[in-house]
């Protein structure tokens, strides 16, 4: 019995245990390993020992990058939970069906290629695009605004793209929100902006994290958001990973901003664990 | 409660939900410093009343008054009416401490003041040495204290509370209903309690309104409900009883005499006008019924179907020549095996006529 069942388990477990090893586990000692060797000038790598690559990063030109994405991604976050939690509060009045049909319809855009679906916001936001003609048509403005090729542009992208990773588990946290909790605080007193603030916020709060975990870390890295709808005139760590290994062939840097941009990762991870997050509720990560 | 003040009143209040008709044309006197139960079978709208007094839900026709102002427009979170819920839905992410200063905190009050007076309402309901502990550390009966002190830390005029000892065991129950009671006392707070379980309500209330369908059945103390229902769904629904149809045969100035089957007339006194040939229902408690295996004078005779034994009395059913066995409650020790020949007899002075 416990001979066959080991069988079993090794044939369901063991394609994943490769495929984990082969591309995920391998490539990333790769990075690192690449991460610690010097580059020569015609985009080879020499298996040299060095830290420069890390003290590189540290160069004012790159942490000024640092923080402009960075700054990017915590605007992207705060906007989707600004979206998320009047959704997530509406739709939790609803019936059974609707929240259902609701939470079918977020994952309705996944089911395209989000690099497509980027450049169908191009037809919507560029100076002669839907939005700007619909605007002065209606003469509620004068000039097309500049609704991309900038930072603005970036941040409708992200949150575009990113926000059903906000959504959904705000609202699973807010659906799980008892009802008669909601209105004890009533009954004692509280208005609507006191109960969000005391009860709905600390009981939610980490799948708030949940999202903003979710959200904040792709979007330092969706290099192709920056480039389609920033016009490659806003870098972020993401495009600067992708130019070190695809335009200036500098492998080891790029390497060594990738391992950077995993501890960071890590350390969110930890911080989200601290605030009592469950790791398995984070899901794709 | 000698001056019967009204706190709340409720005017000819109606509720739909969904075009259904929960409640219909309810009007009701509740008197200051009073325990009154709303006692019901589930779904008979006796929690929908106590929401439309909170404020909660509102009321789709009629009245709301509380201590003489009408509230019917004023939303709950202005009332000065505090529920305690079926869950207790106590604050899981706050404390002891933080859940009882809560309404006080939303008041905006001093936290010096906030702090006296949690320390005071822990204290009356003995919960001393739990203030930082979370609700999920804390038992059943220890949440119910919790739940009970975040209300009356407010002071309300009302307070109501909704089945909120459904979800404790028996012992735990019992306890916390002698403590509901001291505090009431204590407190002179009005209650309003809300209940399925006939027991809670009679040991309980001053008053009972029984409700049914979405209407008050009857309002009155526990023991006019038990010993005098107004209504057949009353007397079947209280205690155990009986319910038997007979015929009236004979009307004679306050006493009429009543057909229960071919031969068998009983006596009974009511103040009730009846007519000659009424059809009419007659309610019997089981303990208003003497049992005896040797012939009793103008006694039925029967046999025991069955018998249950209940520590402090005795279950019977006995079959007699009536459409439904008899019930029969006795505290004496003898012995009423099935088959066993009986004669039964009922005390007619605490048979209830009923009209259908």
């Amino acid at each position: 019995m416990k001979k066959k069942d080991f069988g079993f388990k090794t044939i369901f477990i063991l394609p994943i245990v490769i495929y984990t090893l082969v591309l995920i586990v391998l490539p990333i000692i790769y990075v690192l390993f690449l991460s610690f060797c010097t580059s020569d000038s015609y985009g080879g790598i020499n298996y040299q020992f060095t830290i420069d690559n890390y003290i590189n990063i540290f160069d004012i030109t790159y942490i000024k990058m640092f923080v402009k994405s960075a700054l990017i991604a915590l605007v992207t976050t705060f906007i989707c939970l600004l979206i998320s939690y009047p959704f997530a509060l509406i739709l939790r009045r609803k019936s059974e069906s609707v929240k259902n049909l609701a939470t079918k319809l977020i994952m309705v855009p996944f089911l395209t290629n989000s690099l497509i679906r980027t450049y169908g916001w191009i037809i919507l936001l560029r100076k002669n695009g839907v939005i700007n003609n619909v605007l002065t048509g209606a003469g509620l403005i004068e000039f097309p605004l500049n609704l991309m090729y900038n930072k603005v542009g970036i941040i409708i992208g992200m949150v575009y793209t990113l926000l059903p990773f906000m959504l959904l588990p705000v609202c699973s946290a807010v659906f799980e929100l008892d009802k008669n909790v909601i209105e004890a605080a009533k009954d004692l007193g509280a208005k609507p902006l006191q109960i969000f603030k005391n009860i709905i916020l600390p009981q939610t709060i980490s799948g708030a994290f949940n999202g903003s975990l979710m959200v904040f870390i792709p979007s330092i890295g969706y290099f192709f958001i920056a480039d389609i709808l920033g016009g490659g005139k806003t870098m972020i760590i993401g495009n600067l990973i992708k130019n070190q290994f695809l335009t200036a062939r500098n492998w080891p840097f790029g390497s060594a901003i990738s391992i950077f941009l995993i501890i960071i990762t890590f350390a969110l991870v930890k911080v989200y664990k601290r605030l009592g997050g469950k790791i398995e509720d984070l899901g794709g990560l | 409660m000698d001056d019967k003040k009204v706190l709340v009143r409720l005017e000819n209040i109606s509720k739909n939900f969904n075009n259904v008709k929960v409640i219909k044309d309810v009007s009701l006197d509740i008197y200051k410093g009073e325990f009154l139960t709303l006692l019901g079978p589930s779904g008979c709208g006796k929690t929908t009343i106590l929401r439309m007094i909170s404020g909660l839900d509102d009321v789709t026709k009629g009245k709301v008054f509380i201590d003489g102002v009408d509230v019917t427009e004023v939303d709950a979170t202005k009332r000065e009416v505090n529920t305690i819920f079926q869950n207790l839905a106590l604050f899981p992410k706050m404390t002891v401490k933080e859940n009882v200063g809560f309404g006080l905190k939303m008041k905006k009050l001093d936290k010096n003041i906030i702090d006296k007076r949690v320390k005071e309402v822990i204290k009356l309901v003995k919960m001393e040495g739990y203030e930082d502990r979370f609700p999920s550390e804390l038992s059943g009966g220890q949440q119910q204290r919790i739940a009970i002190a975040r209300s009356i830390i407010m002071n309300p005029k009302v307070l109501l509370l909704d089945e909120s000892l459904c979800s404790l065991d028996l012992k735990l129950k019992k306890s916390m209903q002698i403590e509901l009671k001291r505090l009431q006392k204590k407190l002179g707070i009005t209650f309003i309690y809300v209940t399925h379980a006939q027991d809670e309500a009679l040991s309980m209330s001053d008053r009972i309104a029984v409700i049914n369908n979405g209407k008050i059945e009857q309002l009155d103390t526990p023991e006019n409900i038990y010993k005098n229902p107004k209504t057949v769904f009353v007397a079947d629904f209280i205690g155990e009883a009986n319910i038997l149809d007979g015929k009236v045969v004979n009307v004679n100035d306050g006493v009429i005499k009543v057909s229960l089957f071919e031969g068998y007339v009983i006596e009974i006194e009511t103040d009730e006008k009846y007519e000659k040939n009424e059809q009419i229902k007659l309610i019997i408690r089981p303990e208003n019924i003497k049992i005896s295996k040797k012939e009793l004078i103008n006694g039925i005779e029967g046999v025991v179907t069955e018998t249950t034994y209940n520590g402090d009395s005795t279950k019977i059913l006995v079959d007699v020549p009536l459409k439904e066995d008899i019930k029969v409650s006795t505290t004496d020790d003898d012995k009423y095996n099935s088959s066993t020949k009986v004669y039964i007899k009922f005390d007619s002075k605490l048979i209830v006529p009923l009209r259908k």
